[in-house]
Order: C-alpha cells, then sequence, then structure tokens
C-alpha cells in the first residue's frame, strides 16, 4: 500500500507539470509583454516599429478576416461532410474516411504552405488579380488545416445523439434526411457549435502555412477585399521576433501578441468547453 | 421537389462535400511525389547541404529524426504517466480540473507561441542555446497534452471486469495497472504517441526558433549543438530557392517528410484499427 | 488468427526499426568513408587540430559568404561543425550580443542602440558590398532600366505606383522591401530613400533570397538585394546611369556602398578567430570575390 501511495504522489506530479507548463508560459508571456498593453497597443492603426508605433488593429482584423473566412468555408464543407460520415455512410467508408481526415490533421503545414506558395498564389495571381498573397489564399489554406478536427468533432456531436431519437422519428414516416434536419442536427447543434468555436481557436493559431501566402505588407491595413494582403498575429511573431532588441519595446510588443493570441485562443476553447458542457448536463 | 427526391439531393450534395473535404490529400500527396521524386538518389539522401540548394539532406533527416526521437522520449512516458493518474487516481475535485483544465489549454496552444516560450526560457534563459536540445524540449511541450489524451483514453476503454478481476485475485491497485491495464492500452497508447510523433516531425514554428538554422551542413553531435530539420530546409527552399535544383531539393525533401509522416501515422492507425476489433466497439 | 496479426504488426515495427538503423548506419559510414578519404589527403597538413561547433547567424548578404567558408574551413577541420542561419543583421547583432550564437552577421554598421545593449561587440570587416534595385527580366524596361535616386524614392515610398509613369507597361509597380531588422534595408534606406518611408503596401520578404525570389516570378515587381545576390534571374538597374556592378562600387560611382561585418560578443575564442581568419584570409576572400562580392581589399 506504500508504493501505491508513492506511485499516485509521482503520478500526480507528472500530471500538474502540464499544468506548471502553461503556467509558466503565460507568466513568461505576461511578464514580458504586459507593458505594452494598452489600449493604444490593442486598438492603434499602425504597427511600425522603426517609429516606435505599435497599433496592433488592422493585424487584429487581418488574422480575423482570414480565420473567420477559413471557418465558413470549413463549415460549409465540413458540417455536411460529418452529416454523411454519421448518417448515410456504412460503417468501412466511414472507416476509411475518418482514417484519411485523421491522417490529414497532422500533414506538415510547411508543405501545404509550399503548396499554397508555389500552385495557389501564381493562380489568384493569373486568374483572380492582385498580386496572389492574399486573404483569399489564406481562406483556403486554412480551410483544408481546419477541415480535419471540424469534421471529428461535429462527427462525434451527431453520433452522439441517441439512436431512438432516430428510429422515433423514422417510425413517424420521416425520411431520412427529414429526420436528419429536424431531430439530430438540432440535438448535436451545440457540439457542432463547439466544433466551429475550436476550429476558429485552431486556426488562430496556425502559423507557417499562413505565413507563406497571405502577404505581410509593410504597414497592415484593415483589408477591404479578399486580395489584400494581410499580416497574421502569428506571422508577425515570427518574422519580427529574430531581430527585436533585447528589452525593447519592439520586443515586449510582440510578447504583447503572443498574449493577446493566446488568451484569444484560451478564451475560444473555454467557450467551446462550456458550450459541450451545457450540452451534456441537457 | 417531392421529399424523395429531396432526399437524393441532399445525398448527392453530401458525398460532394466529403469529397471536397479529403481531395486535399491526394492532391498534396501526388503534387509532392510527382515533383519531389525526381530529387530523391542515394546521393541526395545521404549527402549535405551545400551552397544553400545544392547538395543533400542527410543531416536533416537525421536531424528531424533525432528531434522527434528525444521529444518522444521527454514527452511520451510524462505524458503517460499523467493520463494514468488522470484516469485511474484522480478525485473529482478542484484540483482535478484545475489540471485537466490546464493540459486542454496547452492542447490548444498556438505553437508560434510555445516556439517563443522556448525561445525565451530555454535558448536565452536557461542558457540551452540554439540546440537539439531546446528544439526537442520544446517539442515535447507540444506533444504532451496530445499523448495524455490519447492515453487517458485508451486507458479508460479498457474493460471494468479487467479491473475487477485483477483486484478479486488480490493485487493492489498499482499491481493491477502495471500488469493487466497498461497492457491493454498498449495499442491505444503506442497509436496516440506514433500520431504525435507524425506531428511533431513537421512541425516548423518551433524548430525555426528554438532548433538551429535548417541548412546544417553536419549531423548534431551533441545535444547542445544546433540542428537541421526537414521542415526547416522545405521552408527556406521553397521561399528562397531560386534554381531548378534547388526548387526541386525542397520538394524532394517534402516527399521525405510526407512519407516519414505517412509512415507514423498509418502504422498508428493501422494499429489502432487491428487492436480495436479485439476489444469490440 | 490473431496471433497471426501479431506476428505480422511485430514484424512491421522490426522492419521500420531495422531500415531506420541501416540508413542511419548507411549514412555514418559514408560520411567516416568520406572523411578517411580527406583525412588521407590532409596527411600533410599539419593543421592545428581544432574541435567544437561554431553557430553564426545574421544577415542574409552575408550568408552565402558565411556558408561557403564554412563548407570549406569543415573540410580542413574535420572535427568542427559550423552552422549558419539567416535571419537579418538585427537577428545577428541580437544573438551575438546575446551569447546565443558564436558569431554575428550584419551587412551595415552596429548601430549606437546596440553597443548600448551589446557593449562587448568586436566587429570584424570581412567584405564590401552594395545593393541593387532589381525587376523581372520580361519587365519591358529591363536591361535598360536607368533611375536617379530620386526615383528610386519614389517608386519605393509610393509616390509612384504605375510602371507608365517612368517609361513601362500599364500596370501597378509592386513593391517590396526587407523586414526592418535588415542591413540591406537600413543601407537602401540610408542612400536612396531620401528620409521617406516604404509604401505602407509593400510587401515585406525577410531575406535576400525572398525578395530575388518575388521578382524573379513577378512580371512586375521591384525589390532590392546585395550585390552578391544578383544572377541571371532578375536584372539589376542602373542608378543615374552608373551600372550596379563590382567595378562601380570599387571606383565610388555607384552611389551605395557598405562593409559586411563578422562579429563576437568580446574578443573571439580560438574557435571563432580560426574562423574569422579564415573567411579574411586569401582564400576566403576568393570565396567573397567568387560570390559576387568585393573583396576587402
Amino acid at each position: 500500500m506504500r508504493t501505491g501511495d508513492m506511485v499516485s504522489r509521482i503520478l500526480f506530479l507528472c500530471a500538474s507539470l502540464s499544468a506548471v507548463i502553461v503556467f509558466l508560459i503565460t507568466a513568461f508571456l505576461l511578464q514580458e509583454g504586459i507593458k505594452v498593453l494598452t489600449p493604444g497597443f490593442l486598438f492603434g492603426m499602425t504597427w511600425s516599429p522603426h517609429r516606435e508605433l505599435f497599433g496592433i488593429f488592422p493585424t487584429i482584423v487581418g488574422t480575423l478576416g482570414v480565420v473567420v473566412g477559413a471557418v465558413v468555408i470549413a463549415t460549409v464543407i465540413g458540417i455536411p461532410s460529418s452529416i454523411f460520415l454519421s448518417e448515410f455512410s456504412p460503417f468501412w467508408v466511414r472507416n476509411i474516411i475518418k482514417s484519411s481526415v485523421e491522417v490529414i490533421v497532422g500533414i506538415p503545414s510547411v508543405v501545404i504552405g509550399f503548396f499554397g506558395l508555389t500552385v495557389l498564389v501564381p493562380f489568384i495571381r493569373d486568374h483572380v488579380g492582385g498580386r496572389g498573397e492574399s486573404i483569399l489564399a489564406g481562406w483556403i489554406v486554412l480551410a483544408f488545416m481546419i477541415l480535419p478536427n471540424l469534421i471529428t468533432i461535429a462527427e462525434d456531436s451527431l453520433r452522439a445523439v441517441p439512436r431512438s431519437y432516430r428510429e422515433a422519428s423514422l417510425a413517424l414516416g420521416a425520411t431520412k434526411w427529414q429526420t436528419v434536419r429536424n431531430v439530430v442536427l438540432p440535438s448535436a447543434s451545440s457540439g457542432i457549435r463547439a466544433a466551429l468555436v475550436l476550429g476558429v481557436g485552431r486556426a488562430m493559431g496556425e502559423t507557417m502555412a499562413v505565413l507563406m501566402v497571405v502577404g505581410n505588407p509593410e504597414t497592415p491595413w484593415i483589408p477591404t477585399g479578399i486580395l489584400d494582403r494581410v499580416r497574421m498575429l502569428t506571422s508577425t511573431i515570427a518574422i519580427e521576433f529574430s531581430y527585436a532588441e533585447w528589452g525593447s519595446t519592439h520586443q515586449h510588443a510582440l510578447f504583447a501578441i503572443g498574449v493577446v493570441l493566446f488568451f484569444m485562443v484560451a478564451a475560444l476553447n473555454f467557450i467551446a468547453t462550456f458550450v459541450i458542457r451545457r450540452r451534456n448536463i441537457q | 421537389m417531392n421529399e424523395v427526391q429531396k432526399e437524393k439531393l441532399v445525398r448527392a450534395l453530401l458525398y460532394a462535400a466529403v469529397a471536397l473535404s479529403i481531395v486535399m490529400l491526394p492532391i498534396i500527396v501526388v503534387w509532392v511525389t510527382a515533383n519531389g521524386v525526381g530529387a530523391i538518389s542515394l546521393e541526395f539522401l545521404t549527402g549535405r547541404p551545400y551552397r544553400f540548394e545544392y547538395g543533400g539532406i542527410y543531416p536533416q533527416i537525421v536531424g528531424s529524426l533525432y528531434l522527434v526521437s528525444l521529444c518522444t522520449l521527454l514527452g511520451g512516458p510524462l505524458g503517460i504517466a499523467s493520463a494514468i493518474y488522470l484516469a485511474e487516481y484522480a478525485p473529482d475535485n478542484v484540483v482535478t480540473r484545475t489540471v485537466r483544465f490546464f493540459t486542454e489549454t496547452l492542447a490548444g496552444m498556438p505553437s508560434i507561441v510555445i516556439g517563443l516560450f522556448g525561445l525565451q526560457f530555454l535558448v536565452y534563459y536557461l542558457k540551452l542555446k540554439t540546440s537539439l536540445l531546446a528544439g526537442a524540449v520544446s517539442l515535447s511541450f507540444l506533444m504532451l497534452p496530445w499523448t495524455i489524451r490519447a492515453s487517458e483514453e485508451a486507458i479508460k476503454v479498457v474493460p471494468r471486469e479487467y479491473r475487477e478481476a485483477s483486484l478479486a485475485m488480490g493485487a493492489t491497485k498499482w499491481q493491477t495497472i502495471l500488469r493487466v491495464v497498461l497492457p491493454a492500452a498498449v495499442p491505444g497508447i503506442v497509436t496516440g504517441v506514433l500520431l504525435g510523433m507524425g506531428k511533431a516531425i513537421g512541425e516548423t514554428a518551433v524548430v525555426w526558433l528554438t532548433a538551429g538554422s535548417g541548412l546544417e551542413a553536419f549531423v548534431p553531435r551533441t545535444l547542445r549543438s544546433p540542428t537541421g530539420s526537414l521542415p526547416m530546409y522545405i521552408y527556406l527552399l521553397a521561399t528562397q530557392g531560386h534554381t531548378a535544383e534547388g526548387l526541386q531539393n525542397a520538394f524532394g525533401a517534402s516527399l521525405v517528410l510526407l512519407v516519414m509522416f505517412m509512415a507514423m501515422s498509418v502504422s498508428a492507425l493501422l494499429i489502432r484499427n487491428h487492436y480495436l476489433r479485439k476489444l469490440g466497439p | 488468427m490473431s496471433d497471426q496479426n501479431q506476428l505480422i504488426t511485430y514484424a512491421f515495427v522490426a522492419l521500420i526499426i531495422g531500415a531506420a538503423a541501416g540508413y542511419l548506419t548507411a549514412g555514418q559510414i559514408t560520411y567516416n568513408k568520406q572523411i578517411q578519404d580527406l583525412q588521407n589527403q590532409l596527411a600533410e597538413g599539419g593543421e592545428v587540430e581544432l574541435t567544437g561547433s561554431l553557430s553564426i547567424a545574421g544577415s542574409t548578404t552575408v550568408l552565402p559568404i558565411a556558408q561557403e567558408c564554412a563548407n570549406l574551413f569543415m573540410e580542413q577541420h574535420l572535427k568542427v561543425d559550423v552552422s549558419v542561419a539567416g535571419g537579418g543583421s538585427g537577428a545577428g547583432v541580437k544573438s551575438a550580443g546575446s551569447g546565443e550564437v558564436d558569431i554575428g552577421e550584419a551587412s551595415r554598421n552596429i548601430k549606437a542602440s546596440e553597443l548600448l545593449s551589446y557593449p562587448d561587440l568586436v566587429a570584424f570587416s570581412v567584405a564590401k558590398d552594395s545593393v541593387a534595385v532589381i525587376v523581372n527580366p520580361d519587365n519591358p524596361l529591363s536591361g535598360s532600366l536607368d533611375l536617379t535616386l530620386e526615383q528610386v524614392s519614389e517608386i519605393f515610398s509610393g509616390e509612384i505606383t504605375n510602371w507608365n509613369e517612368i517609361g513601362g507597361p500599364d500596370h501597378e509597380i509592386e513593391v517590396y522591401t526587407r523586414e526592418e531588422g535588415s542591413g540591406t534595408r537600413e543601407v537602401f534606406v540610408d542612400y536612396a530613400m531620401g528620409g521617406k518611408e516604404f509604401a505602407a503596401n509593400a510587401g515585406v520578404k525577410p531575406s535576400n533570397g525572398e525578395m530575388r525570389a518575388a521578382v524573379a516570378s513577378n512580371q512586375y515587381a521591384v525589390a532590392y538585394v546585395s550585390f552578391g545576390y544578383i544572377d541571371d534571374t532578375v536584372s539589376a538597374a542602373s542608378i543615374n546611369s552608373v551600372e550596379a556592378v563590382v567595378e562601380n562600387v570599387n571606383n565610388g560611382q555607384y552611389p551605395i556602398t557598405r562593409i559586411l561585418w563578422m562579429f563576437t560578443k568580446g574578443m573571439p575564442d580560438p574557435l571563432e578567430a580560426a574562423f574569422i581568419e579564415y573567411v579574411q584570409s586569401l582564400e576566403g576572400q576568393a570565396i567573397v570575390e567568387d560570390l559576387g562580392y568585393i573583396p576587402i581589399y
């Protein structure tokens, strides 16, 4: 029994390590970034480090523009796909597709970015307009990357709807699609909403693939069209961190971006978990 | 349009949606393979980079393998131990919920933030310098929550009867876990770890800031040496390559990376499918 | 049946491990053989045994010089590993000053503010260089493009927005610039921008290589790069009727000129000193010239 106690304690230490890491990360980020986190920073319109101007509003808008658009595209393709997987497909088909989707989740983002840079960007430049690097390119690339997560979570929510619901509806004479539309979907709706929110969080954290296709203008502006180029919160950090002078306001500003990013993603994850939990209680 | 026709139309649309979802996978695989296969040769796989875009990728391949192995060695057992605790020992109190909350938060953290932390804390503060060690530890931060999640799932799925039978025969809780539960959960755990490795090997943002330039012409000799990696190599050549050979090398490296990634992911899934059938749906 | 499956799984895993081990061994054997060959060749050499690893980071302008010298240096000193990264001059100063890398590179002089942060930086000049304005070879103006410094500043600040304003096709001028930490950018701003800011919609490319790639792939692009990055995928403009070639920098006619630096934190240790000496040596300077830069003497 003594071994059991000790074991339990050691295991607890291991488990709390994640908490410690997250705590450390938060502490470090905050410590470095807090001085810069002012309304002027969050709502400032100009990001120009050599002029000591650190306003990230256009960057936030740009990030949201790319992310939300990508989630919309992913939803339009992904929710029907998850409906298909959960309601309309035989077991073996679902297995194959779910497995493929799980593989897609992990495809190295640099390869996707490579594809975006070499195929997508020239295509947009030649057939749609602008320089090719654009919000549009970011949409396509990001949508592809968050699709798998979206489909998985949505499909899980759909499958969690009790079979009795479906059977009751079919017994009443409804077609399969009517059942799905009027019975299954509403029951799974909170889970699906959670999937969307998680997708947004995942998309916000993506760095490499978007960095290669979205343009990085010198002084970002609030985008007015899908062919505009934007900066993302993640790519700003990635590009500028290596040269921001130690202890300079610039470096603090980059940490502050990290803080903003971290909190936005954490908030989204929290909302999603909260939303799912509400469904479970029901 | 009556209901039956509507149903058919909807089915067609759903098929289309599914096709669209997975269409990018074969497109990318075919694109990388078609363009990259020309770069693959013995010199490419065993040679070293030269003048930025010529030469081979041996140090990059080995660097990536080292990074992933070390990261798994660090994050794997730790993640499994955490999962055991969460699944078997954790009481349902505030502390447990906090730990779970933090694990979930870590899972959602953007990789650039983890890279930033790795740079600030490991490279600068702990003076590990840009190195294999800094890169692997940062990657393990990334991998930890996934390992925990997958392992916890795997442990929870083990039927209760296994545990009860073992306890009934007089074994302690720990003995039960060690000799009965864990072996049964191994396939699920291995799947989770392999999937995590697949993700880690393709990770660029973290490695960019902590592990090395990517174009090293040597294999890391110690843990404190900087190390090349396939993702960095691909990124640098894809964005800056200006010769046909450079671009082809980027494709070749992408192909190698994809193959390694697919090997890990596919074997993970095969293992899981095989053993899922044993344990039942 | 399940035993058979188990066997298959184990065989598969063993195969993978075996393949990995075989590959690593093969690579190691090849490498060892290469070393053996080189050692046999150098048997007469009588060099001092240098060991250890060197990390170098910073300016993408100095990068090709550092990489080429590193490769040759490593062939002569088989127990030394040299790793060269980019990141820009600002990154070079920062990482060398903070001790993260052994040698930093910059394509501009160290700023006063940087000396305040890192007072113990010791700088060594390793080459001379300049900056050229480049356009795509398919741009109708390429090959005969001659700009005044004034025009250069107007193009890059967005005051001139269309190629037809300087005699070219009717299309927007797509401007690219470097990231703020870039030494090349600093030098360009000092010499050519005349106090103006870069156009807000200029695309930021964080390395010489990407600047060149942007122009090489885009008919209407314009960017600026180090002389060492001019090749036949791009076409360099003349400034004030002076062609962008090395002779014109040496005779002072081309209006932009700069020195390329490597620096260490404090006085360099033996390995760092050996490498920097190598770059400054006749052999190193031959490499400098070969790559398209200008030797320091």
